[in-house]
């Protein structure tokens, strides 16, 4: 008999495992993230050596306030810039971040699902759980690598992208609570690092689950939907709804203390504290008479005061950590249940 | 030391009672021939010993008390599945490789020697190695992790006679020089008969038979008879299986020697296994039992 070689124990080994094993898969990965990168970071710099060119850098980033005539009159040429007029170009801002927000899908859909599902319909997972590592080895072998590499997709993806829409938003008037906005609030680093790791673990249970490739796809691509759609439209605005500061604001005032804060509602107040209807409110302006100044300046001239719900733009960060661990709690549960149900089934 | 023990041992699946109540105590350094018909519980037997599933009721110990699949015993126990689960798009090199790095121990010489010698070519994907030579893979990466335990399913089934002899002779050699257990589930009597040093039958989830092969070999005889005496006969010794073809009787009985006008002769392990077979209502013959 020949000699035992001793097999660097733990970590090591696992990580030697997952390259030998997953090498390929890792490369997908990285290639859906990083060609959705590279498409953003070539079209970024493009557009800001032409801003550069023209001498309108400095009205980024999009902050209203910035704004001086050179830069309101240089809108429409930025228009030019990317199709002949602003609407194309609100077009590649809006849309493009719509489009992105699938990436996370499609790199699961591609990268690591098709694995996964030949993995669990060969059943060569059972393999590995025969050997030196354990089934929760493999499980953050498996899962955990593709994840990883995902999330470090998405980080770079987003911190790009967070750039980009700097630059491509521009033109296409202010967007005052930019950050806040559905598309643009799922492709922050962090909440995308939260969509990735969910989209990766929705492929493991699908594929743990249905064990056919085309099924399984179909089944993740379906669900992940559904669920981006319940994430951005029922948790998002429940998410966002917590512990909003209340105050007042100055009639006209068009940001409740910082341009980029969200706004959640608005109301008017009487002299007595009671809220004014809207209907009041068209009944006192056709009450306003010859007044010469503005309808706010009516009010505020008759101790009328205008109050405003909104989170402070500081709190937007809190706000993608709290969305992504919402999605990081979910990840874990359902690659528990992918493991339990392999192992149901073994 | 005993390679594993079970008591009450039981699981079901969706209930149906896949084993029930198996009491086991398995003394190490035995190749342990597994044998019942189908749905008897073999491969589910496997599976509890190999940690890939667990038990509904009782228990079961490996290698002197270890879990089975607990990190404790990971590394002593290799397990070959009847469906030979291994990456199929992986050339026979990365196999080993990948094997290597999930493994405390792992003899990459014992490997790249059984690989030559039976000609399985490192650069082709495993995928495409025959029915045989796939086996033949999945036997090398289960015996080149050094293990103390080696569960077997159904291994030899798609190999041809001679690659069979020379798996058979791998293992025992493993068996002689590194005290290797083995238990080999197979319904290849034939095979088992040559290699095996301890027998368990398994019928409708229970043990029938659990014993070395020979104290039970040495504990029965098959009685040849008149058919006439065949009824007096199970009064006289503990009568296994009786079969008659005219005027004679032939009967497998747990005894040594032969009462008054029958013949007696050896058994062989097959006719013992099948009159066991043959009658699932016989009980498991215990060590002691047949020691007496």
């Amino acid at each position: 008999m020949t000699a035992v070689a001793a097999v660097p124990s733990g970590a090591r080994r696992m990580a030697r495992m997952t390259w030998l094993r997953h090498r390929w898969t890792v490369a997908a990965i990285l290639g859906v993230f990083g060609v959705a990168t590279l498409v953003l970071l070539g079209e970024g710099i493009a557009m800001r050596a032409w801003l550069d060119a023209n001498g309108i850098a400095h009205c980024l980033p999009t902050n209203p306030e910035n704004r001086d005539a050179a830069c309101l009159s240089a809108e429409s040429l930025v228009g030019q810039f990317t199709a002949g007029n602003s609407g194309e170009a609100a077009f590649l801002a809006g849309d493009t971040a719509h489009l992105l927000l699938a990436v996370p899908a499609v790199a699961a859909l591609f990268g690591g699902l098709p694995w996964l599902t030949r993995e669990f319909e060969t059943g060569s997972f059972r393999y590995t759980w025969v050997q030196g590592i354990s089934p929760r080895r493999w499980s953050l072998g498996t899962f955990g690598s593709l994840a990883v590499v995902a999330a470090a997709g998405a980080v770079v993806l987003g911190v790009v992208f967070d750039w980009w829409y700097r630059i491509a938003q521009w033109p296409v008037n202010v967007t005052p609570d930019m950050g806040w906005d559905w598309d643009v609030f799922g492709l922050s680093p962090i909440a995308l690092v939260g969509w990735t790791v969910f989209a990766f673990a929705l492929a493991m249970l699908s594929a743990a689950a249905i064990r056919r490739t085309v099924p399984a796809m179909a089944a993740f691509a379906a669900s992940y939907a559904g669920c981006l759609f319940l994430g951005q439209w029922w948790l998002r605005p429940r998410l966002l709804s917590i512990a909003p500061v209340v105050a007042r604001q100055s009639f006209g005032s068009f940001y409740p203390s910082h341009w980029n804060d969200l706004w959640l509602n608005g109301w008017i107040t009487a002299p007595s504290g009671h809220v004014v209807t809207t209907a009041e409110l068209l009944k006192l302006y056709a009450g306003m008479g010859h007044f010469s100044g503005t309808q706010g300046q009516w009010l505020a001239a008759h101790h009328y005061v205008s109050w405003v719900r909104y989170q402070p733009q500081s709190r937007l960060v809190l706000f993608q950590l709290a969305m992504a661990l919402v999605l990081l709690v979910l990840s874990a549960s359902l690659v528990l249940a992918a493991v339990r149900l392999l192992r149901a089934r073994s | 030391m005993n390679v594993f023990e079970a008591s009450g041992l039981s699981k079901r699946y969706r209930g149906t009672w896949a084993l029930r109540d198996c009491d086991l105590a398995v003394p190490a350094g035995h190749v342990v021939a597994l044998i019942g018909p189908n749905g008897a519980g073999k491969t589910t037997l496997l599976r509890l010993l190999a940690g890939l599933t667990r038990p509904t009721a009782g228990s079961l110990a490996l290698l002197g008390g270890g879990r089975p699949g607990s990190d404790a015993i990971r590394n002593d126990v290799a397990y070959l599945d009847q469906q030979v689960p291994f990456y199929r798009d992986l050339r026979v090199r990365d196999m080993l490789r990948v094997a290597g790095a999930m493994n405390r121990q792992w003899d990459e010489g014992l490997a790249q020697q059984r690989l030559a010698a039976w000609g399985i070519p490192l650069r082709r994907r495993a995928g495409k190695l025959s029915g045989g030579q796939q086996a033949l893979l999945a036997l090398t990466l289960a015996i080149a992790r050094r293990p103390r335990l080696l569960l077997l399913d159904e291994p030899m089934a798609s190999l041809d006679p001679l690659a069979r002899q020379d798996a058979t002779g791998v293992l025992m050699t493993s068996v002689a020089e590194d005290g290797l257990s083995v238990v080999i589930s197979s319904h290849v009597l034939t095979e088992l008969e040559r290699v095996a040093s301890y027998l368990i039958v398994l019928s409708g989830g229970q043990v029938q038979v659990a014993a070395p092969v020979d104290s039970l070999l040495a504990g029965h005889r098959a009685l040849i008879g008149p058919a006439g005496d065949a009824d007096r006969l199970a009064g006289a010794v503990p009568v296994i299986a009786m079969s008659r073809a005219g005027r004679q009787a032939q009967a497998l009985a747990r005894t040594t020697t032969a009462p008054s006008g029958w013949a007696e002769r050896p058994v062989t392990m097959e006719e013992l296994v099948l009159g066991y077979l043959r009658e699932p209502a016989a009980r498991a013959v215990s060590i002691a039992e047949v020691a007496s």
